[in-house]
């Protein structure tokens, strides 16, 4: 991991801030900064005073360029790879999200290159199918932080039913100083499902004044979840500002047993108490965090909750297995 | 300003650093392979299946390739071939601090394991190389049925107990490579077996060195906590300076049995040619209490990771480190903890200090598996860097497959503030005083848990790393 240090510092150094005009040269802005490139081969570049953008969906790819100064949200559920460049002072507002309502399988590299100033709002959120619990979903997103200045936020959500596997790898890279991140991810795994999270914050030798933020929070639900979170500091230097917290846990029992007495259905409590877990992302997130929640609801109302949450109350905590092994002789 | 213990910082690390002739009864040809093997176990009379045991182990190593991740271990790669695995010292095992060989008393008594026995501690046991020279238990533990003893006195005098515990479910002779290499050429070492009911009120204490040059350490410590009872353990390490590379892959397991409570303090400050790739293993059953209280100071790289498996009903593990890494140092440390039962707790706290272009990362691991209903486990890392060319790396894995479960993680990375060092400064101490004291509290919570003698020395070891930071 350290080896491309060497490069990505150099990089740093030669940003320059020439918009690129083809897919190479955006290709190119990534692999001096030492990344890999997504495929993502169509090219496109959002003309001048758009506030909205929508990418067609295609397997090979999306590479979008947001010009230097422009402000525009891009609604991105192509399913597919992309690579992103904001030029100086851009904003962008990133919406990703990934269903599979006929795929059983969806998987998603994106990259997006910061220059200097630019600013990065960026929701990622797999909800799922209406029809099946038996997909997996795949996401690998990166952020380059390579101009001064530039500023990230990234807020993530999925909620897995059924049989189906999450895994969210979201890489923070600061290349330079007075960068600054904020990753927030907000998750819920019901039924059988898994997730996996693998967040990472890298800071680089010469990126000082940087601040780094990371939250991965999970809330477990029902038969048999399971997690697993990894989320990574990488530090080079001591000018910066930067911490991570994780939280794995079950739903509240108190505020279940208040809702329960209060007369409502153990599946309604425990619909209501996810929404709950949700909601502050989600409303933060505006008319785009709106629609999410309502594709959650449509999974949370469905039968499939019902019976894990009637599981989740009537089961007493039994060991399954007993691993312990037979005492010394000697006592 | 009166700082009693930061006044005097005149330490000397040449105590640790300088090496005795080297003068030894025997020691085996340098390298692994089935002569030595059978040379080892030959010169230590042991039975046939320690033989067939240590001829597995050997024929796992070769068929196993290094581990890829974590810190470079390319120099001791280079290296294995050198190193002489069994190194006899000249002198045989004594009770007798005054029997002892004297280069061999000097050298203990330069690191001052005699003045610490006779204050607190209840038994002390030195390795000198690949043996254990001297062992003393104070006879009120003795005759409450209290085993302290070297592993071959153990496998000699307690073949049952040992044939039970070693090297079988606690850390398997195939758990990596490296521990395959120790199950092959093990020397030495620590064997503790405390009844049930009986509470070891001082601590029990070893001291590792490794004198030889192009060394191996490879001593395996037992404790046995049986039911109810409870034990200190504390253990220090240290080696000359070489040039060439040292290799230190010891192994400890420890069985807590219920309701039993062990703590297991050790303070490693190997010379910086050592690479210290240790194996700590707890196994513990219900109600039992395992405590890891590590501070790494010493080695050029360190990859050590104490693990408790929590195994009994409300078994609990507590677990604090401090890493320290200076100028081409990498400490890869962390803490493993695997919840395999209901209501077991653990709680694991890792602090580090990174300078002058050291490496510190935190590697952890928190497992809990489907039957630990109602778990807890909280995590709280925290890293002080002291200069930009300094790297610190944090990776707490969290496995979670069970919903019933409360787990939560912290981090933080950061420097010494501007603000801190100007108050100290405006209180009159001087900008390397303020650093000193800023660092020694931010070590003090794992200072404050080791005896007298050890946080003294932990504080004056780090102060001692800490001079001429400013600048």
């Amino acid at each position: 991991m350290t080896g491309s240090t060497t490069t990505q510092e150099t990089a740093a150094a030669e940003t320059v801030e020439r918009m690129p005009t083809t897919i190479d040269e955006a290709r190119a802005l990534l692999m001096a900064a030492g990344e890999e490139t997504p495929n993502a081969s169509t090219f496109n570049i959002i003309p001048h005073n758009t506030t909205a953008y929508k990418l067609i969906p295609s397997s090979s790819g999306n590479t979008v360029v947001v010009l230097p100064g422009e402000s525009v949200t891009v609604h991105d559920d192509s399913a597919g790879d992309a690579i992103i460049v904001i030029g100086p002072s851009a904003a962008l507002r990133y919406i990703t999200t990934a269903r599979a309502e006929n795929a059983t399988h969806t998987s998603a590299r994106r990259t997006v290159y910061a220059m200097r100033d630019a600013q990065i709002d960026w929701i990622d959120a797999m909800t799922g199918s209406s029809s099946h619990t038996s997909a997996d979903f795949d996401a690998q997103n990166t952020v380059l932080l390579a101009g001064n200045g530039a500023q990230a936020k990234f807020r993530s959500v999925f909620l897995g039913a059924g049989d189906e596997t999450y895994r969210s790898v979201v890489r923070m890279l600061h290349l330079v100083s007075r960068t600054r991140s904020h990753m927030l991810t907000r998750a819920a795994l019901l039924g059988k499902s898994s997730g996996q999270y693998r967040g990472l914050i890298r800071i680089l030798p010469d990126a000082q004044k940087c601040d780094a933020y990371q939250r991965a929070d999970t809330l477990l639900i029902g038969e048999r979840p399971r997690m697993d979170a990894l989320p990574v500091l990488e530090i080079h230097n001591d000018d910066v500002r930067c911490s991570h917290g994780v939280a794995i846990g079950r739903v509240d029992q108190e505020p279940l047993f208040y809702l329960r007495s209060r007369g409502i259905p153990a599946d309604s409590a425990i619909s209501m108490l996810v929404r709950g877990f949700f909601d502050p992302v989600l409303i933060s997130m505006g008319e785009d965090g709106r629609m999410i929640g309502e594709a959650f609801s449509s999974r949370l109302t469905s039968a499939e909750l019902s019976s894990v949450a009637f599981a989740e109350l009537s089961t007493t905590h039994t060991p399954a297995l007993d691993f312990t092994t037979p005492h010394d002789g000697r006592s | 300003m009166a700082l009693p213990i930061y006044q005097d910082v005149s330490i000397d690390r040449s105590r640790y650093d300088a090496a005795n002739k080297h003068d030894p009864q025997y020691e085996a040809p340098p390298g692994v392979n089935e002569q030595v093997v059978r040379i080892i176990s030959a010169a230590k009379g042991e039975p046939d299946w320690m033989l067939q045991k240590r001829l597995a182990g050997l024929k796992l190593y070769d068929g196993t390739a290094f581990p890829t991740w974590g810190p470079d271990l390319s120099l001791i790669i280079a290296d294995i071939a050198s190193i002489r695995f069994f190194v006899q010292p000249k002198a045989k095992e004594s009770t007798k601090w005054e029997d002892l060989p004297d280069d061999i008393r000097k050298t203990y008594e330069r690191i001052g394991i005699p003045e610490a026995e006779k204050r607190s501690l209840s038994g002390v046991g030195a390795q000198y190389d690949s043996e254990i020279v001297y062992h003393n238990l104070k006879r009120e533990w003795d005759e409450k049925g209290v085993i302290f003893t070297n592993m071959d006195e153990a496998l000699r005098n307690h073949p049952e107990m040992v044939k039970r515990y070693f090297m079988t479910q606690c850390v398997p002779i195939n758990d990596h490579k490296f521990v395959m290499l120790h199950a092959a050429v093990w020397s030495g070492g620590t064997f503790i077996y405390v009844p049930p009911g009986v509470k070891v009120t001082v601590p029990l204490q070893a001291y590792f060195r490794m004198n030889a040059e192009r060394g191996g350490q490879f001593e395996h410590t037992l404790i046995i906590a049986d039911k109810g009872s409870e034990v200190h353990y504390i253990e220090g390490c240290s080696a000359p300076q070489y040039n060439s590379s040292a290799l230190h892959a010891g192994c400890v397991e420890v069985f807590v049995h219920e309701g039993a409570r062990v703590r297991y303090s050790s303070v490693e400050n190997w010379s910086r040619n050592t690479f210290n790739l240790n194996t700590k293993r707890a196994m513990v059953d219900k109600d039992g209490i395992m405590e890891w209280v590590n501070g790494n100071l010493g080695s050029g790289t360190t990859m050590l990771y104490p693990c408790s498996v929590l195994r009994g009903e409300r078994a609990h593990s507590d677990s604090l480190g401090i890493a320290f890494a200076g100028c081409d140092q990498h400490q890869d440390t962390g803490s493993k903890v695997i919840h395999a039962a209901p209501r077991t707790t653990s709680v694991i706290r890792a602090k580090s200090i990174s300078k002058d272009g050291g490496i510190s990362s935190y590697r952890g691991l928190v497992k809990i598996m489907p039957q630990a209903t109602g778990s807890k486990s909280s995590v709280n890392c925290d890293a002080l860097l002291i200069d930009h060319l300094s790297t610190s790396d944090t990776y707490p894995d969290m496995q979670i497959d069970c919903a019933d479960v409360d787990v939560a993680h912290e981090a933080t990375v950061g420097r010494i503030g501007a603000e801190e060092i100007f108050y100290l400064r405006s209180r009159g101490l001087s900008e390397e005083q303020a650093r000193q004291l800023i660092v020694a509290g931010f070590i003090e919570p794992i200072v404050k848990q080791l005896p007298l003698e050890y946080s003294v020395e932990l504080n004056k070891l780090i102060e001692l790393e800490m001079e001429g930071s400013v600048g």
